[in-house]
């Protein structure tokens, strides 16, 4: 088939996984909404969706590293389009967050009267921006750094290097996250408390879980790169987890700068 | 209770407020603080002295020289050409109004109205947060010069204006409690 073919393109196969994924995204929204009001059920139809959809992306991606790695479909022109459809997907992470700093500047630069006109607002005990939130920049910049190590690394042929590298990137980011954690199940404010405690929280939150999900797009790939995978011309993969790093990397700077440290500022 | 009270003082604040409308047409005053003065004003209450004068002042060559002078030099030009006519459909309650005017002026009631002066950190339509910076100064206030002290006068005078009664008594409770989230 590959033969016949007189341009780059990937065409692709009929496949399952994007109607299977559409069915339990419905059934995650439906059974989500379903346990949040308390319906008989609701946390069944919310488990069956979410397994629904790890499982398509499981094996969605099952079959792009096939089309990928073993059939040879990713030409030139195809990375050229994966990788525009990853800085649009980054585009869009961008927007998302902020939407998040801009809720925490609308509740934080003009406080309203009902939290006394002022940020943060009294009672709130605020986690201290040169303890663990000034550790975890340089943890997570060092992180970043690895990364491109890691890159440099693949373009220069060094396989084992690249593997080494990419351990260290995903410690670093693993330490980040503990240290997150932590900083959570210590802080003596929640989500509950005042329009702080829920910018603050849907804002690092939300952060942490992109930390989360970057650390497994890393791990997927230490894993290929350590089988061998990814090579000087094929490691669009790796590039897409590079970027998506940075990107939670500069998200942490902003967070760190306006949400620990303005945010936090007490007179 | 509060709904009761607004209910009761509607009509005839709505039947002063058409009297007012009518000589505004006549009298043109100039100032919009004078016209601000006369809406608020109750039915028994009548305008100040000075703006009795100014009325009068503008309201005679409204009435008289409004064909002589079509071009004068003043905003009052445009509107005195409309006031001849609507004084000519409407004279008597003009004439009812200066009447109480004069009255006003000999009896002086010494009604003053007034509100919270402008502040230039609060230039916005919604002056919440006046209000309410000024029911914390003024609780700072007592509490650093004591119970009662003077100075603190104007800021209770400032913030009873501004604020609402509702978000006095809540405040006032939530100080009790010492859940009031405001510096004080």
């Amino acid at each position: 088939m590959i033969e016949s073919q007189r341009h780059s393109y990937h065409l692709v196969d009929p496949s399952p996984w994007p109607i299977s994924g559409s069915l339990g995204a419905l059934a995650t929204t439906v059974g989500g909404v379903m346990y949040m009001h308390s319906f008989q059920g609701g946390a069944t139809l919310l488990s069956l969706g979410l397994i629904f959809i790890l499982y398509t992306m499981f094996v969605w991606w099952r079959d792009v590293l096939r089309e990928s790695t073993l059939e040879g479909h990713h030409t030139k022109v195809v990375q050229l389009g994966l990788r525009y459809g990853f800085i649009l997907f980054i585009v869009s992470e961008v927007m998302f967050f902020f939407a998040f700093f801009w809720a925490s500047f609308h509740s934080s630069l003009a406080p309203t009267v009902e939290i006394g006109g002022i940020w943060p607002p009294k009672g709130i005990g605020v986690l201290d921006p040169r303890e663990i939130p000034f550790l975890n920049t340089p943890i997570l910049l060092s992180s970043g750094a690895a990364v491109t190590w890691a890159l440099h690394a693949i373009l220069a042929g060094k396989e084992k290097s690249a593997v080494y590298a990419l351990v260290a990137t995903v410690s670093l980011a693993l330490v980040f996250t503990g240290f997150q954690g932590m900083e959570y199940y210590q802080a003596p404010f929640t989500i509950s408390d005042s329009i702080y405690g829920s910018t603050f929280f849907l804002a690092t939150g939300f952060h942490g879980f992109h930390v989360i999900i970057g650390t497994l797009f890393l791990i997927i790939c230490g894993i290929r790169q350590y089988l061998g995978h990814l090579t000087k011309e094929h490691h669009v993969g790796f590039e897409a987890a590079a970027w998506y790093w940075h990107f939670v990397d500069v998200v942490w700077l902003f967070l760190f700068v306006s949400i620990y440290w303005w945010g936090g500022y007490m007179k | 209770m509060a709904e009761a009270a607004a209910a009761a003082s509607t009509p005839p604040s709505l039947h002063q407020d058409y009297h007012l409308k009518e000589k505004e047409e006549k009298a043109d005053v100039g100032s919009k603080a004078e016209e601000v003065k006369q809406a608020e004003a109750p039915p028994a209450v009548f305008v100040s002295e000075e703006a009795a004068t100014v009325e009068k002042a503008e309201e005679t060559p409204a009435a008289a020289a409004a064909e002589e002078k079509p071009e004068a030099d003043s905003a009052a030009a445009g509107d005195s050409t409309d006031d001849a006519t609507a004084s000519a459909e409407s004279n008597e309650p003009a004439q009812e109004e200066n009447s109480g005017e004069e009255e006003a002026e000999e009896d002086k009631p010494e009604i003053k109205l007034e509100t919270a002066p402008a502040d230039y950190r609060f230039p916005t339509t919604n002056q919440t947060r006046h209000c309410f910076t000024r029911y914390i100064e003024y609780h700072r206030c007592t509490a650093a010069k004591g119970e009662g002290a003077p100075e603190c006068d104007k800021f209770a005078k400032y913030y009873r204006s501004l604020c609402p009664t509702e978000w006095v008594q809540k405040w006032n409770e939530q100080r009790e409690n010492g859940t009031f989230p405001g510096p004080l």
